[in-house]
């Protein structure tokens, strides 16, 4: 293979998870979702498709909603990721969480994880204030779930950004936008 | 569903990423987001000996003016970036409305803009932004570095005219002509996949109504993005008009279409010759009001 | 490692290779397998002529794209992945039988070599007489359909891991039917029941699709026994769509006889049903279809056949709604065709058929396997009459007039329906009280996201008096011997009464132990929330903590079992309007309003039932309009990721406004029905009748893509299709 010192099958790794430093020695394609479960036993980033599409896998990279199914451990070299975990323990998801559960926006909770990083960053959004269902909708597009048929999930993103955003559109009535 | 054993460099400076890129050809690939390279990773399709990762050379992010007005976009800019840049969105507003097309925002924080334009899928936004724009894509090998025009720098199916030993480092949007419209639109079968089809409109007119350039492209219908030569020059000096982007709606028609598992051939000659229809009021009707301020 | 060919002999396979990769552990193909049986299928149809049985790993023929080859156990799955690469099967490529059609014809050859033809069986239910109601018949209404429900897609994929124990096996896998599974286990691996233990923890969705013992389920357990050490396997999506059963298509054609006003009186359907490779779910399907195909209309006189055919695809097995989806489209077909012909309004048609309610119990005079069919209770024009009247159905129709003038194509659809769960034979839970105060419920039923931990202590806490945060629900105990499962919406009917019978039994004999640490009269005791009350108001309470310690030293029962039993007919139903607008040139579809009015009977939880009906219509939206699993001529599936099978997403499905009518069953005590698949049910349906209200021809086939929306749009004649307008986005 290469002459290039600088090109390995193993590769050493410093990051930051959930605001502890981590030092490891990984395979070179070993996906972030699977350093994060299998390495980390951070195991509240799910894995449904690994292609891209489901958003079961979604954690804050550097700030920003991305798949770790589509990025590798070794890249993730001086970043800082917040899963799940993270973002449960810093108290940063706990509106989201509280409004899935009081919406039923979750069924068998495989999506959850992912719909709520997803979440954070969109209610953390200054635009997302004043969005509307539609918008709202098209915005949560990334993320599937085979369960809920969405109603409760929107409808708690919804009332989270209303909440936040003081918006005169909040409706505390967990049935208001089914009927 | 995960890759098969590759070596990983990273490459913290351009200049370093083209040392790899000359030591290991085609052996090997440039991983800038990832957000297709990945899954293709992932189903074992494609197979690189050795991964070169870019995104340390934040040098290659950067979305900045130049004097002339055309907007320069690092190849290592996040499409979220394009999508919701304020100089963009002013200079450049079809690029802007491009980039919020690809993927999901999950996506698009982190899909570069010179990954997509490398990648060169058929059905993308940002190679048709590309030729509809008249940009350039700047290239750097060791060899030195090139401008490619953007008519130029797509070859067919997941193929550009870049050498095994070439980077994307920068590309160049002319900025919106005074008195010009737009329009960006597409198809889709859900929110946030692959266009079935998509057009770029870009009008200018005239001081008496009339179409003084013009600029109408498809991606989805070849097996890269096409600019509608024959319809623009039609289109050029007549009066914007029902009847005249009618006909260029039949031009579209005329056009050979590729088919796979997105659409067929009629149905994408149809769903373009009616983006075409629609791309092109929307884009006379913003030309117009434009004009009529200046 | 699974077949690349649809059909194909396998004339060698070399694992030398692959054993000397590194992280390998074993490599297993059917020549070191050990077991000279293949997968269970359900033998419970007479009709069944023909069971095919799925191998565990194929040895000499492949019938399938995907069928298990041999499996390799490797330290990861990223090395096991590089150990398959380098697996040398030689394989010849046979024709392969992919359309139905083609394989009831025989003309393409036989899925199985030792059958003359594809025909797996066939059965036949009727009542009435047939010949003598269509020869009287003054109106008669001929047509063809076809719906391919497609894949469950549970959002976590399948898995199983095994550790093996100094006796026997430990296991957690996702599964539907834990007890099924657990006997299965120990079956095949001929080890005693009590050596395998099962745990089923919290399961990512199943929808009918985690209910089977496949390969991968007795292969990663035998593996833990051979090898003496843990293995695990979590199936990836590619393999999903290879390896877990989904729905194959159903191909219809209906004769209708009805009166000049509407009412039918004669229903004939002849189906023919494509099992795809295998029978491992005989013909559990295909009855189901058969005992929706009434639905929830009167019909004196009706015929249906079915017949079950191979095909080189892989097997089917229910997918949530199970058979039922299609019952309800084939008979909702019927009354949009008869409105078609007779010029009547379709809600019209509908109402004058609907069974009245003063008519229930109604006898549909059909013997199916699981008895006369006869339906408990229901108001079904009620359920009607809401679904239009909270659409506005009747202003919709105006409206509908004046849009389609202005070129707009908008379209109303609806559509009944009823489902049956399959309750029988039974369901057990056992309600203790535990030491710190607190109660455990065990019930048999795993749960994939249905609810059953929050509806099941709901249950036992009001049964015994204390706040549903004292009760713990632990499913998918293994002490539950009388259990079956979770499917068919049948659950909360099953184990739900049990778990209100047996947290009832506790409750009275934790009141007769208080009365006996008192020496009082067991009359005059009563539970509260704390614990129980020996005596007056005012008297201190027996803390349920102090009652678990008195009773064990009295020796004294801390727990009850009961077991549910029923075989009766439990009959939801409901009614669904849609109103969708489509866009002409792509086909795509808006919905513009969709109104369901249902019943089923005593609603425990409305959060959940009302997300069991939401998430049913989510899927069988994406079913009429979006997902489809499209094979080529070769057998080859194209759809097989998340790219091409097209899930919806949040931006796909509708609005839903849901509203409640509550009938009781009068079949089980807290007079539920079920609610898992209602949702679905009627979709599939009232999409359809809206779209080809919207274009104005009629429709015949699921999954109905805006491609083939628009081609249908285009096929009408010009002065029918209105102009186009300048839609689209930016």
């Amino acid at each position: 293979m290469s002459a290039d010192p600088a090109a390995a099958e193993v590769v050493s790794v410093r990051l930051v998870v959930n605001g502890t430093p981590v030092e490891a020695v990984v395979p070179a394609r070993l996906l972030l979702s699977d350093f994060l479960r299998h390495q980390l036993g951070l195991t509240g980033t799910h894995v449904g498709c690994e292609h891209g599409v489901c958003g079961a896998c979604t954690v804050i990279l550097d700030g920003r909603a991305v798949r770790s199914c589509l990025l590798l451990a070794a890249q993730c070299e001086g970043s800082e990721i917040e899963t799940i975990e993270g973002l449960t323990a810093s108290g940063r998801a706990v509106g989201v969480q509280q409004a899935f559960s009081r919406n039923h926006g979750l069924q068998c909770g495989f999506c959850t994880p992912g719909f709520i990083v997803s979440a954070v960053e969109i209610i953390e959004d200054p635009a997302s204030a004043g969005m509307s269902t539609g918008e709202l909708r098209e915005r949560l597009a990334g993320n599937l779930c085979r369960c809920t048929g969405y109603a409760g999930i929107i409808l708690a993103v919804k009332q989270v950004i209303a909440a936040r955003h003081e918006s005169e559109a909040y409706e505390p009535q967990g049935r208001a936008a089914w009927s | 569903m995960k890759p098969a054993a590759f070596s990983y460099a990273r490459a913290t400076t351009v200049d370093e990423a083209i040392r790899f890129l000359a030591m290991h050809g085609d052996e090997s690939r440039l991983l800038a987001g990832g957000q297709s390279l990945i899954p293709l990773l992932n189903f074992r399709l494609a197979r690189p000996s050795v991964l070169i990762d870019i995104n340390p050379a934040s040098s290659l992010a950067f979305i900045r003016q130049r004097t002339d007005g055309t907007i320069e976009i690092g190849a290592l800019t996040r499409q979220r970036d394009v999508e919701r840049s304020a100089l963009v969105s002013r200079a450049c507003p079809l690029l802007a409305a491009a980039a919020g097309h690809i993927g999901h925002p999950q996506i698009r924080n982190r899909g570069t803009v010179g990954g997509s334009l490398a990648h060169a899928d058929p059905a993308a936004e940002l190679p048709l932004a590309l030729v509809a724009l008249n940009g350039e894509v700047v290239a750097r090998s060791g060899k030195g570095t090139r401008i490619i025009a953007g008519s130029d720098f797509f070859l067919g199916l997941w193929e550009t005219v870049l050498g095994p030993d070439e980077l994307v480092e920068l590309i160049r949007f002319p900025a919106l002509l005074p008195g010009s419209g737009w329009s960006f639109a597409e198809v889709t079968h859900r929110s946030g996949d692959f266009a079935i089809v998509a057009a770029a409109v870009v009008l200018t007119v005239g001081a008496a109504g009339q179409i003084t350039s013009c600029s109408v492209a498809l991606s989805g219908a070849d097996s890269r993005p096409v600019r509608l030569g024959d319809l623009e020059s039609n289109l050029i000096g007549s009066v914007c008009s029902e009847d005249a982007f009618a006909r260029a709606g039949e031009v579209a028609e005329a056009l050979p279409f590729r088919a796979d598992i997105r659409g067929s051939e009629s149905y994408r000659r149809r769903i373009a010759a009616q983006l075409i229809r629609d791309g092109l009021v929307r884009a006379s009707q913003m030309a117009l009001r434009a004009g009529s301020r200046r | 490692m699974r077949s690349p060919f649809a059909c194909a002999r396998i004339k060698s396979i070399d694992v030398s290779a692959a054993e000397d990769m590194p992280g390998v552990a074993a490599v297993v193909t059917s020549a070191t397998l050990g077991f000279d049986r293949s997968l269970p299928v359900m033998r419970d149809h007479a009709g069944l002529k023909n069971p095919a049985s799925p191998q565990i790993l194929a040895g000499t023929m492949v019938r399938y794209s995907g069928e298990p080859v041999a499996m390799v156990l490797a330290e990861n799955r990223y090395l096991a992945e590089d150990a398959l690469e380098v697996i040398v099967v030689d394989y010849e490529e046979l024709p392969a039988v992919i359309d139905a059609s083609s394989a009831e014809a025989g003309a393409a050859g036989t899925v199985h070599e030792w059958m003359t033809d594809n025909l797996a069986g066939s059965f036949t239910q009727r009542t009435g007489n047939l010949d003598v109601a269509f020869a009287a018949a003054p109106r008669l209404v001929t047509f063809s359909c076809s719906i391919e429900r497609g894949s469950a897609q549970a959002l976590e994929a399948r898995g199983i891991a095994a550790v093996p124990e100094a006796d026997g096996v430990r296991v957690w896998a996702s599964t539907q039917r834990p007890r099924g599974i657990r006997i299965l286990l120990a079956d095949y691996l001929s080890l005693p029941l009590d050596a395998v233990h099962l745990h089923v923890p919290d399961i990512g969705g199943s929808f009918g699709s985690k209910a089977y013992l496949y390969a991968e389920d007795l292969l990663i357990t035998m593996a833990a026994v051979r090898y003496q050490r843990p293995v695990r396997w979590t199936e990836d999506r590619a393999e999903n769509f290879l390896a877990t059963y989904p729905e194959h298509v159903q191909v219809f054609e209906v004769e209708v006889g009805a009166e000049p006003d509407g009412r039918l009186i004669a229903l004939r359907v002849r189906l023919l049903h494509d099992l795809g490779a295998y029978s491992p779910y005989g013909f559990a399907v295909c009855q189901n279809t058969a005992d929706h195909v009434v639905g929830p209309y009167g019909i004196p006189n009706v015929e249906f056949s079915c017949r079950a055919v191979y095909t080189n695809k892989i097997p089917s097995a229910p997918y949530r709604g199970a058979g039922r989806p299609q019952g309800v489209f084939v008979i909702e077909r019927a009354m949009d065709a008869l409105a078609r012909a007779l010029g009547m309004d379709p809600a019209e048609v509908r109402r004058r058929n609907l069974i009245a309610p003063d008519a229930m119990p109604h006898d549909t005079g059909l013997d199916t396997p699981a008895g006369r069919l006869v339906y408990d209770s229901g108001d079904y024009r009620q359920c009607l009459d809401i679904a239009l009247r909270e659409s506005d159905y009747d202003g919709w129709r105006a409206r509908q007039r004046e849009l389609r003038a202005g070129g707009k194509l908008v379209g109303v659809g609806l559509a009944n329906y009823i489902e049956c769960s399959i309750t029988r034979p039974h369901e057990a839970a056992r309600v203790a009280l535990r030491p710190d105060g607190t109660f455990r419920v065990g019930v048999g039923v795993s749960a994939q996201g249905q609810g059953h931990e929050t509806v099941f202590a709901q249950l036992a806490a009001d049964a015994l008096g204390v706040p549903t945060t004292a009760v713990m629900v632990a499913g998918a105990a293994e002490e539950i011997v009388d259990t079956v499962g979770t499917y068919a919406s049948r659950s909360t009917i099953m184990a739900g009464n049990a778990v209100v019978g047996a947290a009832t039994a506790l409750r009275g004999s934790l009141e007769a132990t208080a009365a006996s640490i008192a020496g009082i009269d067991p009359r005059y005791v009563f539970a509260v929330a704390d614990g129980i009350v020996p005596g007056d108001v005012g008297t201190d309470v027996l803390r349920w903590r102090d009652l678990y310690s008195a009773a064990v030293e009295l020796g004294l029962a801390l727990e009850a079992e009961h077991v549910f039993r029923s075989g009766a007919w439990h009959v939801s139903n409901g009614a669904h309007v849609a109103v969708v607008e489509i866009e002409p040139v792509t086909g795509q579809v808006r919905f513009l309003r969709y109104v369901v009015a249902h019943d089923a009977g005593r609603v425990l939880n409305q959060q959940i039932v009302e997300g069991q009906v939401l998430g049913g219509i989510a899927q069988g939206v994406a079913g009429t309009l979006l997902e489809e699993l499209a094979y080529d001529e070769s057998g080859q599936l194209l759809t097989g990721n998340f790219m091409d099978y097209l899930l919806p997403t949040s931006a796909e499905v509708p609005e839903v406004a849901i509203y409640h009518l509550e009938t009781p069953s009068p079949h089980n005590p807290l007079g539920v029905k079920g609610a898992g698949e209602g949702g679905i049910l009627p979709t599939y349906a009232a999409v359809l009748s809206a779209v080809e209200d919207a274009i104005g021809t009629p429709l015949s086939r699921v999954p109905m893509t805006a491609a083939r929306i628009a081609s249908a749009i285009r096929r009408m004649a010009p002065t029918q299709v209105p102009a186009l307008e300048n839609a689209g986005s930016q």
